[in-house]
């Protein structure tokens, strides 16, 4: 019972649903209390245990009825049986391969989750890998990685040929049948390259996923609607962030005694001391250099970073903001002379810094250091938010590099999802190796556990 | 101590002899925070009946209900202990007097000191000390049921406190040194979700969200209660209620103000709803003027055939 329990919380961080250690030892403890024979009260406990916040209540329902009830995809359930069938022959040619890994696919294909759970980062897809290709022996991890996205586009490939010559189905239903295998494909690639538990943040939305929770969409997938909801969000993050500060600053506040106040308290109670009071230390700030690509495809995670930032702003003892397509251009003073939200917009649309154009790194990257050469010192923080999407240009790494060794740490935060980043047009590969960190930040959960991690 | 409790359905028993109608979720939790010695938390919308469950529970199992209600400033002093200042001061004038036969005797200094020393002890003793709900409820002798109101209007500096507490299930008083729990409480912290609480606090926790019950389980509650309304009145009244709850109004209703109105068309003596009825008595079921205004238009769906 208790490696069900493992397999069905591993379920769930699959998804998208993070599950902490301690909710996790929670389910199995309840496990001694509750028969699972007894599915309504099992049920209750496990959402008891494993669902943190209301509105994943919901989910949660979901996710267990496929994990503990439903063997087949759910798309079949809206799908005759030609389209059954049609799944099914793809997975028998798969099959045919002779190989580990299209084996798992072809199963999962059909809807064994659990076999290709049990394979999550687990060293077989790796090492099967590594066995087929002839150049194998001591492949890094980041090759074998992208030698399986390499293998999965190559099925990709094969199942859009496979579903558009399906012609005893109709047109529609082929397309659907693409869609299908594609995704399942790309889920599967996405989970065999993923390390054993990746707690936070997600890959992608699943299809089965209907109903869209803002807080895991990619900023760039947003409605306009949603964007407002974001900003909502973003706020909030703010604020509970806030509240876990101050929190800790009481807690930390056992700092030394403060005599003067103690003194001024013990006056009423006839100079006796009844009230000791206590000075918190002083915790060092530090200082936030924000430099953003706001070219099209980055500047609503862009925004959010910044309102973010700003909103912390009290934890740093500076913020200098800047954004660039090709040059950079220094942004904060919108910030210091309007309320933020027009400051936010005034910094993304007044400037005159060529809407629309492609971005190129390197040339903002010369820019800023010619333009603000003292900027950077030992106390900043550099952070830098971009999809590394140069465009072609040569990344000529020596900026970024000179920037880097300026300042205290320079974190990369990516709004692509990390699958995207090894893109021929992008220069993510070159600039990486220069940063103290680079991190995926495609939603609201991820731009909130990195803003946690700069803070506290 | 252990309580005597065996199974899920032991707890909806206790409950429903008191009146509370608890649901599988309800039942469940409730028991596992039993065996489990865990703390639950309860959210859900106001009125669904979060404060009642934990009453309900301490008088079923005649357990001592400490409650601790939260609000925006609620700090150590007022929710886990505080020292009598008054007495205290009190005490050193009494001293102050007291003094010279207290020291009269020793020989030389130090032994006068040692003498006052001893006397200072008695400054930080239980003498001094007010005990608020927490600490009360830590030095039960008998397994309490501890009821944290509405913790969401509380500071998260107190959440910080209550997390200490409700994990180690100990209290550190400086001058007297740890309390650890006699018997470890049944904990019930409700919460109307005003503010998020911390993940921290949350993972601590059994999780309970007591959402608007269903039709079948409100007209349980309501039967309960009015044993005298007929079958066919609470059908329409419990029906009327959930399509009251599809609309989009500022304020939904809740069980409390199902429970109202019950109990208004009842000394009205009505055994059919009437768009007249309604209202009258809508003042129990919604708050705002355009809720009421949203109600009345839809009227007929509400009422259903009879309107
Ligand atoms: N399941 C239930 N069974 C019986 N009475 C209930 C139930 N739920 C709520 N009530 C009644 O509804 C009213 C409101 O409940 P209360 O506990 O104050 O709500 P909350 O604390 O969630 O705001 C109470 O008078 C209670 O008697
Ligand atoms: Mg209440």
């Amino acid at each position: 019972m208790i490696s069900m329990m493992l397999r069905f919380t591993n379920y769930l961080r699959y998804e998208g649903f993070s599950v902490s250690t301690s909710a996790l030892n929670n389910a199995i403890a309840a496990l001694e209390w509750v028969n699972p024979v007894r599915r309504d009260q099992f049920y209750s406990a496990m959402e008891a245990c494993l669902v943190q916040n209301i509105e994943e209540r919901e989910k949660f329902a979901r996710f267990f009825k496929r994990f503990f009830e439903d063997k087949t995809p759910l798309e079949f359930e809206h799908e005759d049986t030609t389209f059954r069938m049609q799944a099914g022959e793809f997975a028998d040619q798969l099959r045919q391969d002779d190989d580990y890994i299209s084996k798992i696919i072809a199963d999962y294909i059909e809807g064994d989750v659990l076999k290709l759970m049990e394979n999550i980062g687990d060293k077989v897809p790796f090492r099967q890998v590594e066995n087929d290709v002839a150049s194998g022996l001591g492949m890094s991890k980041d090759k074998v990685r992208k030698e399986i996205i390499k293998r999965i586009n190559l099925l990709v490939d094969t199942a859009e040929d496979f579903a558009a010559t399906s012609f005893h189905m109709p047109k529609d239903q082929r397309e659907t049948l693409s869609e299908f295998l594609v995704d399942r494909l790309r889920e599967a690639g996405a989970l065999m390259k993923q390390e054993p538990i990746k707690s936070h943040g997600r890959q992608k939305l699943l299809p089965w996923e209907k109903q869209r929770t803002i807080s895991t969409i990619s900023f760039d997938k947003l409605t306009l609607v949603e964007h407002e909801k974001v900003k909502g969000e973003v706020e909030k993050i703010a604020k509970k962030l806030k509240d876990a500060l101050s929190r800790q600053r009481k807690r930390s506040s056992k700092g030394h005694i403060d005599i003067k106040s103690t003194i001024r308290a013990s006056m009423k109670y006839g100079g006796v001391p009844f009230n000791v009071r206590m000075k918190s230390p002083k915790r060092k700030k530090g200082k936030i250099i924000a430099l953003c690509d706001i070219s099209m495809s980055v500047a609503f995670a862009a925004q959010f970073m910044l309102l973010l930032l700003y909103r912390l702003q009290n934890r740093f003892s500076k913020i200098r903001s800047f954004v660039f397509i090709r040059n950079t251009y220094e942004i904060s003073h919108f910030f210091t002379k309007h309320p933020l939200e027009v400051a936010l917009q005034k910094a993304v649309q007044t400037h005159n810094i060529g809407m629309g154009q492609l971005t190129n790194y390197a040339s903002a990257f010369k820019s800023f250091l010619e333009n603000y050469p003292n900027v950077i010192n030992k106390d900043t923080t550099l952070l830098i938010m971009g999809d590394g999407l140069n465009n072609h240009n040569d990344p000529k790494t020596e900026y970024l590099k000179r920037m880097a060794e300026k300042a205290a740490r320079t974190i990369w935060l990516n709004p692509e999802e990390q699958e995207y980043w090894y893109s021929p047009s992008s220069a993510i590969l070159d600039y990486e190796p220069i940063c103290t960190q680079m991190v995926e930040c495609a939603t609201i959960d991820q731009l909130s556990d990195f803003a946690k991690n700069l803070i506290l | 101590m252990e309580l005597n409790i065996n199974s899920v359905e032991d707890v909806t028993a206790l409950l429903e002899g008191q009146g509370y109608i608890s649901s599988t979720d309800i039942s469940t939790i409730v028991y596992l925070a039993i065996k489990m010695k865990r703390p639950i938390l309860v959210e859900g919308p106001a009125g669904v009946g979060k404060t009642e469950l934990a009453k309900s529970l301490a008088h079923s199992l005649n357990l001592e209900l400490i409650q601790l209600q939260c609000y925006e400033g609620l700090d150590e002093t007022k929710a886990i202990y505080e020292w009598e200042y008054a007495k205290q001061l009190l005490y050193t004038q009494i001293l102050k007097e007291k003094i010279n036969e207290v020291v009269g005797s020793a020989d030389n200094l130090d032994e006068s000191i040692q003498r006052l020393m001893n006397l200072e002890d008695a400054f930080f003793s239980d003498h001094f000390l007010l005990a608020r709900p927490l600490l009360r409820a830590i030095r039960c002798d008998k397994i309490p049921v501890l009821l944290i109101d509405e913790v969401d209007k509380s500071d998260p500096e107190f959440e910080a406190y209550l997390l200490e507490i409700l994990s180690t299930n100990e209290i550190t008083i400086p001058e007297l040194g740890t309390q650890k729990a006699k018997e470890i409480p049944v904990v019930f912290l409700t919460s109307n979700n005003v503010r998020d609480l911390s993940d921290a606090l949350k993972r601590r926790c059994l999780n309970l969200y007591v959402d608007f019950p269903s039709p079948e389980l409100e007209t349980k509650i309501v039967e309960s209660k009015f044993p005298e309304l007929s079958q066919k009145l609470v059908k329409q009244l419990v029906n009327a209620i959930h399509e009251i709850r599809k609309l989009e109004i500022k304020k939904l209703p809740s069980i409390s103000e199902t429970l109202d109105w019950a109990s208004a068309l009842l000394t009205l003596q009505v055994d059919e709803i009437t768009p007249e009825d309604l209202k009258k008595t809508l003042g129990i079921i919604a708050k705002y003027k355009t809720d009421m205004d949203q109600v009345m238009e839809a009227v007929d769906k509400i009422l259903g055939d009879v309107a």
